[in-house]
């Protein structure tokens, strides 16, 4: 297994005369639990999604787990799970049902697939609302099936940006608790909140334009 | 396989979806059957209606039911923010303009299931011995529309305009579909032979070969922003 679950190497992101990231180099070990902070538009999101393999560097080269995402990007991605901004379940489609799409893709067949929903929506508290239409949860509820998709596949590398917004307390604490149970699982997690992360993260990332201005690491 | 499992995934998933919004399927189909009376009211008595203005009414209806299906084809996907889900499987991007492809397919056919006995009776399209041709030009004119329906969809889709955007490009694009397809189908109903129409076929096949080789090198980049 290569040391370095995440390499970033000179990463560079721009919106036309608007750099979201600069020329970034940032190497993160495996089993890793990173916080990202920073203030809205530091770049955060970003690179998150360019990690997530959900938008691609302007310049600059990522590699995952020693593979370079440009060249084996479906590869890279059975390795990932990533949670963003906006939810992607399907308004129509009950959380059974978006994870039973969601693991097809993954390909998770039959019985196992069968156990693995059950086993995450219970993990995730969502059980009870299996059969609802995602459009019929509340804001907290649609975060928590968004999250219970990522655990399904078992990815070696959690992506969850701002995953605590809209949650309840309950809710941060059973998210908290499943992070803490993924041993040897590399995760990113974004907040606006410095308490929020420094409780269980062993390193932090501060954002600033763009650039990291701060990286800390924990005893 | 791999690449026609998962395109088969995102279209039942699709068909699953537009069965929870039967409203819009059944918009489009209202849409067809209304068109296919006025059509036959405008032409005066269905017995009067040529094999030429009978075809052309028929195709004319398939491009517009065909619009309504696309504009919402990628759109939703975008303005929803599931394209993200999308963009986070581990298959060939390929797979989900496939996938689009397959739906807009079992849709516009499921389109012609209903318009095909109301053509006999409001604008006379009387197939006796080749109504399998007629469906063989049919099926293969639907394939060449998703598949170029389809991937319209998808370039317009991050365009703010896409719902005015689409029918500008799609007219254009579907010429190179909708004169062969008129064409043979006429030539079908005038009771002429195999090899009358069967350079319109080719030339249908040969347009689908060429929205493939677009899309495969350029869908990626597409897709993946």
């Amino acid at each position: 297994m290569n040391r370095f679950a995440v390499e970033c190497i000179d990463i560079t992101k721009q919106y036309g005369h608007l750099y979201a990231l600069r020329k970034l180099k940032i190497n993160i070990e495996s089993g890793e639990i990173v916080g990202v902070l920073g203030h809205n538009g530091a770049g955060k999101s970003t690179f998150l999604k360019i990690i997530g393999t959900h938008l691609s560097p302007t310049a600059g080269s990522l590699k995952i787990f020693g593979s370079d995402v440009k060249k084996v990007r479906s590869k890279v991605r059975r390795s990932i799970g990533f949670v963003g901004h906006t939810s992607f379940m399907y308004d129509e489609l009950t959380s059974e049902e978006n994870l039973r799409f969601y693991g097809k893709m993954f390909s998770i067949k039959g019985e196992s697939l069968e156990k693995k929903i059950d086993e995450v929506l219970d993990q995730i508290d969502l059980d009870k609302y299996r059969y609802v239409a995602i459009k019929k949860l509340s804001h907290g509820l649609r975060k928590r099936a968004d999250l219970a998709r990522i655990f399904l596949h078992s990815p070696n590398i959690l992506i969850l940006d701002e995953p605590f917004s809209g949650l309840d307390q309950t809710a941060v604490e059973t998210l908290v608790n499943l992070l803490k149970q993924q041993s040897g699982v590399t995760s990113l997690l974004s907040s606006h909140s410095f308490e929020l992360l420094n409780g269980f993260c062993s390193r932090m990332l501060t954002f600033r334009e763009g650039i990291v201005v701060n990286d800390t690491k924990g005893d | 396989m791999g690449l026609l499992r998962d395109s088969f995934n995102i279209a039942a998933r699709d068909i699953l979806i537009e069965s929870r919004r039967a409203y819009e399927i059944l918009s489009i189909i209202f849409f067809a059957v209304s068109t296919t009376v006025l059509a036959s009211i405008a032409w005066g008595t269905p017995i009067s209606i040529t094999i030429q203005e009978g075809v052309a009414t028929l195709w004319i209806i398939i491009f517009f039911t065909s619009i309504l299906l696309f504009t919402t084809s990628f759109a939703r996907e975008m303005d929803r923010g599931t394209i993200g889900g999308l963009r986070t499987i581990p298959s060939q991007p390929l797979a989900i303009l496939f996938g689009k492809v397959i739906y807009s397919v079992v849709m516009l056919l499921l389109v012609i299931a209903i318009l095909m006995p109301l053509s006999i009776v409001f604008i006379n399209i009387q197939p006796t011995v080749e109504v399998f041709e007629l469906l063989l030009i049919l099926i293969v004119g639907v394939i060449d529309l998703s598949f170029a329906g389809s991937f319209v969809s998808s370039i317009v889709m991050y365009s703010e305009g896409k719902t005015l955007l689409l029918p500008f490009l799609l007219f254009p694009i579907s010429m190179p579909i909708f004169v062969p397809a008129l064409l043979s189908s006429e030539k079908v109903l005038q009771g002429l032979a195999f090899s009358e129409y069967s350079g319109e076929l080719r030339l249908l096949g040969a347009f689908l070969v060429l929205v493939i080789m677009v899309a495969f090198f350029s869908f990626e980049t597409i897709v993946e922003e």
